[in-house]
C-alpha cells in the first residue's frame, strides 16, 4: 500500500472545492465555521473516531469607503444652481448595510486639487443615484443608502448652489461622510451600529469596525469620508477687430482709408485667458467673410508670419477647413494672450 | 431447529452484522478532542506575550488555530494512527502551519482521495496546464503518527487557517 501511495504523489487533479460565499469582502457574517477531525487507529474501530470543535459564527466586519468620483474640482459658474460633486460609496464589509450620508462645508484655507478653499457653497444636499439615468437628475431623490450588499457601491451626489457673487478661481471644498447603519429592512433606514464590546459570543454575530481613516473621520468608527470641490471657471475674452484698412487709392492712416471694392482689410483675432491652468488642443478659427477673398500667406500669429500650407507651423488657410483660417497653438498655459492677423480683399 | 449449513450466505452476513457493535457505541479506547482558538498578543511588564483563547470576534482574514489532542485510554499501545482534518469551510489553510510531534504530514487537493507531501502536489488549471498546489488549494490535512502510541500516552496535531 505504501508503494501505491508513492506512485500517486504528484497526480494532476482539478481543485475539488468551489468557495461557497467567497467575494472580496470575505465570508458573509452569520456563516458557521465548523471543524471536524477523523482519528483512525488500531483501537479506534472500523470507522474511526470523529471529534468536532464547537462551530463559531463569522462576525460582521464593517468597512466602508467614500471616494471622490470626479478626480478634479467640478467646474461651475457664478450663480449656478444644483452644482454637482460626485462620490462613490463602497461596502467593503461582509454584511448588507444601510448608510446615512452627511455633507459639510470645509473652512477656508484648506487645500484640494492644488487650490485653496475661499468660500462655502450654499444650500448643499445629498442625493443617491437611483440608477434610472446616469448623472444627477430629478429622479435621484434618496438621501440615504439602502441595503448595500458586500462589495457593492453606489454613486452619491453632493448638490449645492454657487452664489452669483463668486469670481473666477474661487474654490469651495465639501466633505461627504457615510456612517454604517444596520441593514436588513429594505426601504427603511436602519438603526445605528456600534462595535461589540466584551467577550465574543460564538453563536451570535458581533460587530467589528475595521474602516480606515477618512478625510474627516477617524479609523474604526464605522464611518468614512472624502472631499470634493467646486471651482469657479475663469471667463476668457475673444475679440475680433479690423486692425487696418488699405484702399486702392494709396491712402494713409492719417488721411483715412475707405472700405470699397478692392480695399485690403487686416483682421485681428485676440484670445486672452487670465488666471491659471492649462488648455490642451487649443484651436482658433476664422472663416473668410462673404464677398471677400483671402490674401495668400498673410497669416501672422503673435508677430510671426505663417504659411498657408499645413506644414507644422500651427497655422494654415483652407487646408484644415476650406476658406477658413485655422490657428492651432496646441497646449498652452494660462495666463496667456494669443493673437493672429490675416488680410482679405473686398471683392 | 435451524441447520446452519442451509442458511443462505446473505442471511448469515445479516445476522453477523446485527451483532456487531457500531463504532460510536464502543467504549472509547482513544480519546480525541478538537478546539478552535485565536492567538492574542499582549504586553505584560514590557514583555510581549502570546496566549490563546476561544475564538473571539472572528471576521474574514482572521487566523484561527485548530488543535487536536488524542489520548490512548487503553492498556495496550495503539498503532496505525492517522488523523485526517478537512480544511474548515470558508477557510484557507495557512501554509507551513501544520504541526505534530512524531508525525508525517501530508495534504490532499482532491477532496481527500489522495495525499502527498506539500511540495509534491499539483493542480490543473482551467486551461489544462498544471501548476504546483498552493495552500489555498488544500482540501484536507493528514497526520500519520510514526510508530505506536503507548498506553496512557497523548499526542497533539495542530494547524492554522484564515477565514476567507
Amino acid at each position: 500500500m505504501a508503494r501505491k501511495w508513492l506512485m500517486a504523489a504528484g497526480i494532476l487533479v482539478m481543485p475539488a472545492i468551489v468557495p461557497s460565499s467567497a467575494h472580496a469582502a470575505g465570508t458573509a457574517s452569520g456563516t458557521l465555521v465548523s471543524n471536524s477531525v477523523l482519528l483512525q487507529c488500531s483501537l479506534c474501530g472500523a470507522g474511526g473516531i470523529t471529534s468536532a470543535a464547537p462551530p463559531f459564527v463569522v462576525d460582521n466586519k464593517v468597512n466602508v469607503s467614500v471616494t471622490d468620483d470626479d478626480g478634479a474640482a467640478s467646474s461651475v459658474v457664478a450663480g449656478q444652481a444644483s452644482a454637482v460633486s460626485a462620490f462613490a460609496i463602497s461596502n467593503l464589509g461582509n454584511t448588507v448595510q444601510d448608510y446615512s450620508l452627511t455633507v459639510a462645508n470645509i473652512a477656508g484655507g484648506a487645500a484640494l486639487f492644488g487650490r485653496t478653499d475661499n468660500f462655502d457653497a450654499a444650500a448643499c444636499m445629498v442625493r443617491v443615484e437611483s440608477g434610472a439615468t446616469p448623472g444627477y437628475d430629478a429622479a435621484d431623490t434618496a438621501t440615504f443608502i439602502n441595503e448595500l450588499i458586500p462589495d457593492g457601491s453606489r454613486t452619491v451626489y453632493v448638490v449645492c448652489n454657487i452664489a452669483a457673487s463668486q469670481a473666477g478661481g474661487d474654490l469651495a471644498i465639501v466633505s461627504l461622510a457615510a456612517a454604517t447603519l444596520q441593514g436588513g429592512t429594505p426601504g427603511m433606514q436602519g438603526g445605528a451600529t456600534a462595535a461589540t464590546v466584551g467577550v465574543d459570543t460564538p453563536a451570535t454575530v458581533d460587530i467589528v469596525f475595521v474602516d480606515a481613516v477618512g478625510s474627516d473621520d477617524a479609523g474604526r468608527d464605522g464611518r468614512h469620508s472624502a472631499r470634493g470641490a467646486y471651482l469657479l471657471g475663469t471667463p476668457v475674452t475673444l475679440s475680433k477687430t479690423i486692425a487696418n484698412v488699405q484702399d486702392p487709392s494709396g491712402c494713409s492712416a492719417a488721411s483715412g482709408c475707405k472700405v470699397v471694392r478692392g480695399s485690403i482689410l487686416t483682421y485681428r483675432i485676440e484670445l486672452v485667458v487670465p488666471g491659471a491652468g492649462s488648455v490642451s488642443g487649443l484651436v482658433l478659427t476664422d472663416p473668410i467673410p462673404a464677398d471677400m477673398t483671402y490674401v495668400p500667406d498673410s497669416i501672422v500669429v503673435n508677430g510671426a508670419p505663417k504659411t498657408d500650407a499645413a506644414d507644422g507651423d500651427q497655422a494654415d488657410f483652407g487646408i484644415t477647413s476650406a476658406n477658413i483660417v485655422t490657428v492651432s497653438p496646441g497646449s498652452v498655459s494660462a495666463p496667456l494672450t494669443i493673437w493672429f492677423t490675416f488680410r482679405t480683399t473686398i471683392n | 431447529m435451524f441447520n446452519l449449513r442451509h442458511i443462505p450466505a446473505v442471511l448469515v452476513a445479516v445476522l453477523l452484522t446485527a451483532f456487531q457493535l457500531p463504532a460510536h457505541a464502543a467504549p472509547a479506547s482513544v480519546e480525541v478532542k478538537s478546539i478552535a482558538e485565536r492567538e492574542i498578543v499582549g504586553v505584560t511588564n514590557g514583555k510581549k506575550e502570546t496566549r490563546r483563547a476561544p475564538v473571539d470576534k472572528a471576521v474574514p482574514g482572521d487566523e484561527i488555530v485548530y488543535t487536536t489532542t488524542f489520548r490512548n485510554l487503553a492498556d495496550k499501545p495503539a498503532a496505525n494512527i492517522v488523523i485526517t482534518n478537512p480544511v474548515p469551510n470558508d477557510s484557507i489553510y495557512k501554509g507551513d502551519s501544520a504541526a505534530g510531534a512524531n508525525t508525517v504530514i501530508t495534504f490532499s487537493v482532491d477532496g481527500g482521495k489522495q495525499y502527498a507531501a506539500a511540495g509534491k502536489l499539483s493542480v490543473r488549471t482551467k486551461e489544462g496546464k498544471t501548476r504546483p498546489a498552493q495552500p489555498a488549494d488544500y482540501t484536507h490535512i493528514r497526520w500519520t503518527y510514526k510508530g505506536t502510541l503507548g498506553a496512557g500516552k497523548s499526542g497533539e496535531a495542530s494547524f492554522r487557517a484564515f477565514i476567507k
